[in-house]
């Protein structure tokens, strides 16, 4: 027998071949040094993959990603803001007032105020990568819904809570203004990037939490 | 005072052998807990990232993933039945999804060029080295640097212990293709690996 | 003399007015080891106490006409839970003590208050607006939610996630797995043994002197806060630290930072003993400072 094509080694350790072929292939290894390394190649190749671990370690944050995009579709789905209206209204705004901003320059004013979103990715205009403007805009989605949802219990919370609440989220707007600026002069710095997701995770979290104060005061 | 039907928020941890179950521990997030589905989460995630990891052949877009296929699980709890194990069909959910925007993301590409060239995003053998990274790593690493397809199907059929078949039908691609990746990406992973 | 007959008088009225401002609160209950206790509403200060005992008790005093709503289930209850609810108009000032089974969970919010806590083993859920925490032992599991209040733990969590808005943290021991998050707080954590450390601070502070168990790993994000790491002398583990305008200092090794991407910020790459456990710091416009600390050298880094 001529040497069997390397399909039919590969074949042979799945153990896929019909038993006249394997009978074939088998009787030829007997003889054939290079092809019994060949199936010892791939034999070890299949054994190694099989012995990868299971699991990874999960990257920081990623449960607090996971966390506040739940909160915030679980946020966009109450009753009385049907979620298709909800999400749709709150994307638009979002792109209609970056683009506001950015064409205004007034991107730190409008930030600081604490009354709008961070500032979205909109097309053509940010240089950031794909990657980081996927990850931005669910932060955001998450920020808008829970924002809506704390302007609509702000008149349950006193005025020293909201006065508190809206000071750690100008000190977080400020660091989000700064980074993404600084990203967007150097859009593959992986520190960078993580810095500002960072802010990011802050600016949900504290939201989150600033939702939960109603029932309290 | 008694106060009969006094119900609670259930509490869990992650790291006492009296734990509920996945089954509870899912129900439980059904009905709006997140502290429970924290801990499957904790107890899961490991899985479906390196999962994201290999099919992916990239961290970032890896961690992406995970994230998707997570809160995909959290939205389609109630499609749990608890027939299976929670982790089989959390893993089978992020399959789906990892497929599902590999098949996208080809539709994307066909658009800029027609013939979508597989070979494309081969480069050429990983850099490795044996000196201070282990086998393993090497494997990993050069998993990632496999074609994609032949990524997919080899991470499915030889990590994952999916059978031909089952890929065939999951990647929506003909089992004779299934079988030419699969051959591909170990003689690739051979002649990289040096075995 | 009838003067001073009226001072008294009066005074005396006072008192018993001051007094009648004031109701006694006195429940217990028989409940399981492991019951879970949930405290939700107007009260000025918390005091949680673990005993050795199988029942629960809730002490101390109300202003006149707070209601307290809640309860036990069937004894020996599994849940207990109390809501406060000050008189219109005033402000919460009831102060509570607390006794529960040390393998209890408890769970307690308030806007402002004083809360302290000490040996519950099981877990602890705290959350204030305003006030001050302080958890002194070792639970299983321990999450606190701050605005403004300051945290401090003292004892090693199995579980800990600590965050405040501007309140300080303080941890005096360490954890298998820590999440401590401030925006303009400082975060101090000192001593102890860490498995996995994650912490974040906007414009906080950050001082670390815990040490890192083997393949353990440390992650310090700050954007404008100061980042401080204090190593024991025989530390092994492999350090990261990248700025993207601020400065780093090593007062370690001899080794000096690099000037960050484009010329901008600084950093460091650093493996000390054989490097069996990473951290990673960040921050991107304060300074990280990698300095010698007093921890005994015969624990490992």
């Amino acid at each position: 027998m001529t040497h069997p094509e390397l399909e039919q080694l590969n074949d042979l350790v799945d153990g896929r071949l019909a038993p006249a072929a394997r009978h074939d292939v088998e009787a030829h290894l007997a003889s054939c040094r290079a092809c019994r390394d060949e199936v010892d190649a791939l034999r070890a190749t299949v054994a190694a993959a099989a012995a990868l671990p299971s699991s990874l370690p999960v990257p920081d944050g990623l449960w607090d990603d996971v966390r506040a995009t739940i909160d915030a579709r679980r946020v966009v789905a109450l009753p009385r803001a049907p979620r298709a209206a909800r999400t749709f209204s709150t994307r638009t705004l979002a792109i209609a007032a970056t683009a506001l901003v950015m064409a205004s320059s007034g991107l730190t004013a409008f930030v600081l105020r604490g009354r709008g979103s961070s500032p979205a990715p909109v097309e053509g205009v940010t240089l950031l990568p794909a990657s980081w403007r996927a990850t931005e805009s669910g932060y955001i989605e998450s920020v808008d819904a829970l924002r809506a949802q704390l302007d609509a219990q702000r008149a349950q919370l006193d005025t020293a809570t909201i006065a508190a609440v809206e000071r750690a989220l100008a000190t977080i707007d400020a660091a989000i203004v700064e980074a993404r600026a600084a990203l967007e002069r150097d859009p593959a710095n992986a520190a960078l990037t993580d810095l500002l997701a960072s802010n990011y995770r802050q600016k949900v979290e504290l939201l989150r939490r600033a939702t939960q104060l109603a029932s309290i005061t | 005072m008694t106060v009969p039907a006094l119900t609670l928020h259930p509490r869990v941890t992650a790291s006492t052998q009296d734990l509920p179950d996945d089954r509870d521990l899912a129900s439980r997030a059904l009905a709006g807990d997140t502290r429970s589905f924290e801990v499957l989460f904790e107890r899961h995630a490991g899985r479906v990232y390196a999962l994201c990891v290999r099919m992916a052949g990239d961290r970032q877009r890896a961690q992406e993933l995970a994230h998707d296929a997570l809160v995909r699980a959290w939205e389609r709890l109630g499609s749990y039945k608890g027939e299976a194990a929670f982790g089989t069909w959390l893993h089978r959910l992020t399959v789906n999804v990892v497929l599902e925007s590999a098949r996208s993301q080809r539709r994307r590409e066909a658009r800029v060029a027609l013939a979508e060239d597989d070979d494309a995003d081969v480069g050429g053998a990983p850099e490795l080295a044996p000196s201070d990274v282990g086998d393993r790593i090497d494997l990993e690493r050069a998993i990632a640097k496999l074609p994609r397809n032949a990524r997919q199907v080899f991470v499915l059929h030889d990590v994952e212990g999916f059978r031909h078949d089952e890929i065939a039908d999951r990647m929506a691609i003909a089992p004779g293709t299934v079988r030419a990746h699969l051959h591909r990406a170990r003689k690739l992973l051979i002649a990289w690996l040096d075995r | 003399m009838k003067s001073l007959h009226f001072l008294i008088a009066a005074a005396v009225v006072c008192s018993t007015t001051a007094l009648a401002a004031q109701q006694k609160v006195d429940r217990r209950h028989a409940v399981t080891r492991d019951v879970y206790v949930r405290i939700n509403g107007a009260f000025a200060s918390l005091r949680v106490t673990a005993w050795d005992r199988d029942s629960m008790a809730l002490v101390g005093d109300v202003p006149k006409g707070t209601r307290i709503d809640g309860g036990a289930s069937e004894p020996p209850s599994k849940g207990v839970k109390y809501y406060l609810e000050a008189p219109a108009g005033t402000q919460a000032a009831g102060r509570l003590e607390l006794f529960v089974p040390a393998g209890a969970t408890v769970w307690a919010k308030a806007a402002n208050a004083t809360m302290e806590v000490s040996g519950v083993t099981g877990g602890l859920d705290l959350n204030i607006i305003g006030g001050r925490i302080a958890v002194n032992g070792t639970p299983r599991e321990l999450n606190v939610e701050s605005m403004d209040g300051a945290v401090t733990v003292t004892g090693s969590p199995g579980w800990m996630r600590v965050k405040t808005a501007s309140g300080n943290i303080v941890v005096n021991g360490g954890s298998p797995d820590a999440g401590l998050t401030t925006v303009s707080g400082t975060i101090t954590a000192q001593g102890g043994d860490y498995e996995r450390a994650r912490i974040e601070s906007v414009t906080g502070n950050v001082v670390f002197g815990g040490l890192l168990r083997r393949a353990g790993s440390l992650t310090i994000d700050s954007h404008s806060g100061t980042i401080d790491l204090a190593l024991p002398v025989k530390a092994s583990l492999d350090i990261e630290a990248t700025t993207i305008a601020g400065s780093i200092i090593n007062n370690v090794t001899s080794r000096r930072p690099t000037p960050g991407r484009e010329g901008r910020g600084e950093e460091l790459s650093l493996g000390l003993g054989i490097g069996d456990a990473r951290a990673t710091l960040r921050s991107f416009k304060g300074n990280i400072r990698l300095l010698r600390s007093d921890v005994s050298p015969n624990k490992p880094g």
